[in-house]
């Protein structure tokens, strides 16, 4: 689904934050993906972004230079099934949000949101498979 | 900013994942085995201690663990730990050799959820799989695929350990695991355990390890534990994933007798941080132990450092230089500008680090075989 910033988004109840002296991990129990996100203001916002009206809301509560590259990193979080959309505040609930999330929790990585773009393009909030350095265990 | 990796190498206040090794027991006598596993440990872990070390993981909020061994399945409590870790919030997937995995185990692992299965293969028909992993092993392997199949498991990974014999099965290797509908893993060879004594004979060529680099760019799905970022020097391209150690830093390992180790590779007292009976448990190894603090530090200064593709290698594997000979400042035995291979030449096989941990059963190979 497109980020639209004009619609209300939260996290997706299947993530979990861990606090890190950058700001935090989020580890995502569906589709098994680590985001960094890479700022403590950003954790902040990710957290409670299900309580604004809508994701613009939630941008206005920054300096404006900063919007920019939230933005960036909210839509690179949306578009790993982080950030999930969310009813409208005060409107009834709508079938789009029931989506079927499949009974059995394998990873199935999307093979084209596949990227550790940090080490490359610095993004603010870089998604990687949840299948880290070094774990062999052959 | 700094970058990722920058931060990363500074360390995290828990692993990202770890691997946990839950016993030294093994039906099979690999010769590349990481930790030399055959006979159990009359130390290990028991049930009630292992389910403390998970209590610690789902606390510190490590969100999964890779298990292996030695063969996991081969303890008796190893569905309930599975069950347990799953049910914590702690994710699990394991490594096996397959030979546990019958139609009702694959039944019983289906039922489960946060589980992921690696069946470890090492060549893509039987004559190049058992010339590593041991007679047998390689319709044992496929038995076990089948039954995951049958009893509608999903996708799990076939993970290969890339060795000089099966590189040209590469694209056989792609094939087989999508007849399985299996996600292909590939990981890099190390002379650790009883690879120290098989590494010369099986680890790729340079011309290798080239095919490597563009199998990989040219199939980027593919998983790899991160561990070919030694090979990022030979191109402009970076290989998908992490492109650092992440020894201490964002990784560690847990032995069967609760020993915590920098990594899966360097199972050796100097890589020993701490064990996880002791007062504080995990939480206090990973937080606090001089060795993995040190890790943490910026490399020491060296050849390695001072090379132009520095950024782009990150000098390599600290256990592919340490079980070497290698010091940890200098090339990696396999770096691709050919700068290990002076280095190689120059250590003294009599003086290379041995572990003191052996779990082989006697009469277990460690002796380089020659290829039938």
């Amino acid at each position: 689904m497109e980020f639209d910033t004009s619609m209300r988004w939260t996290l997706h109840p299947r993530v979990s934050l861990r606090p890190e002296p950058f700001g935090a991990m989020a580890y995502h129990y569906d589709n098994r993906r680590l985001n960094f996100l890479r700022s403590p203001d950003l954790v902040e916002l990710v957290e409670n972004l299900g309580d604004f009206e809508n994701v613009d809301a939630g941008l206005a509560t920054l300096p404006a230079t900063r919007r920019p590259a939230f933005t960036k990193a909210l839509a690179a979080l949306a578009g790993s099934s982080f950030l999930t959309p969310a009813p409208t505040i005060r409107a009834e609930s709508t079938n789009s949000q029931n989506r079927c999330e499949g009974t059995k929790q394998h990873p199935n990585p999307d093979p084209h949101s596949e990227a550790l773009e940090a080490t490359r393009g610095g993004a603010p909030a870089p998604t990687m498979r949840a299948e880290s350095n070094n774990d062999n265990t052959d | 900013m700094t970058t990722l990796t920058e931060e990363l190498k500074r360390g995290l206040d828990a692993p990202i994942c770890l691997t946990w090794e839950l016993t030294y027991a093994c039906n099979l006598a690999c010769t590349h085995c990481l930790s030399s596993s055959g006979r159990r440990d009359p130390n290990e872990l028991s049930t009630a201690e292992a389910i403390s070390v998970i209590d610690q993981m789902r606390d510190m909020q490590v969100f999964y663990v890779n298990l292996g061994g030695g063969e996991p399945m081969l303890r008796p409590d190893f569905f309930e730990l599975i069950q347990y870790a799953t049910t914590n919030g702690v994710g699990v997937k394991f490594s096996t050799n397959g030979s546990r995995i019958n139609a009702e185990n694959a039944r019983r692992l289906a039922a489960m959820d946060y589980l992921d299965i690696q069946i470890s293969l090492d060549g893509t028909d039987a004559a190049t799989n058992d010339h590593v992993r041991g007679d047998g092993s390689f319709d044992d392997a496929i038995i076990a695929m089948q039954h995951l199949n049958d009893a509608d498991f999903g996708e799990f990974k076939i993970s290969v350990v890339l060795t000089r014999h099966n590189i040209p099965q590469l694209d056989q290797f792609q094939e087989l695991a999508d007849r399985f509908g299996a996600q292909l893993r590939l990981t890099r060879l190390r002379p650790s355990g009883r690879g120290a004594d098989s590494w010369h004979e099986l680890h790729p060529t340079q011309a290798q390890q080239r095919t490597i680099y563009e199998w990989l760019l040219a199939h980027p799905t593919t998983l790899t534990g991160d561990s070919f970022f030694h090979l990022n020097a030979l191109g402009e391209e970076n290989l998908p994933g992490l492109n650092l150690c992440g020894a201490g830093r964002v990784v560690c390992l847990i032995d069967p007798v609760g020993d915590v180790y920098a990594c899966p590779f360097v199972l050796h007292d100097e890589f020993k941080a701490g064990n996880v009976r002791n007062e504080g448990g995990f939480a206090k190894v990973w937080g606090d132990s001089e060795l993995f603090l040190d890790l943490r530090e910026p490399e020491a200064e060296g050849a390695c450092t001072a090379c132009g593709m520095y950024d782009a290698c990150q000098g390599g594997c600290m256990a592919a230089k340490f079980f070497t000979g290698i010091p940890l400042s200098e090339p990696d035995p396999e770096c691709v500008a050919g700068h290990g291979e002076e280095w190689l030449a120059a250590a003294s096989p009599s003086s290379l680090p041995r572990s003191s941990i052996d779990h082989s059963r006697p009469g277990a190979v460690r002796v380089s075989l020659s290829r039938k």
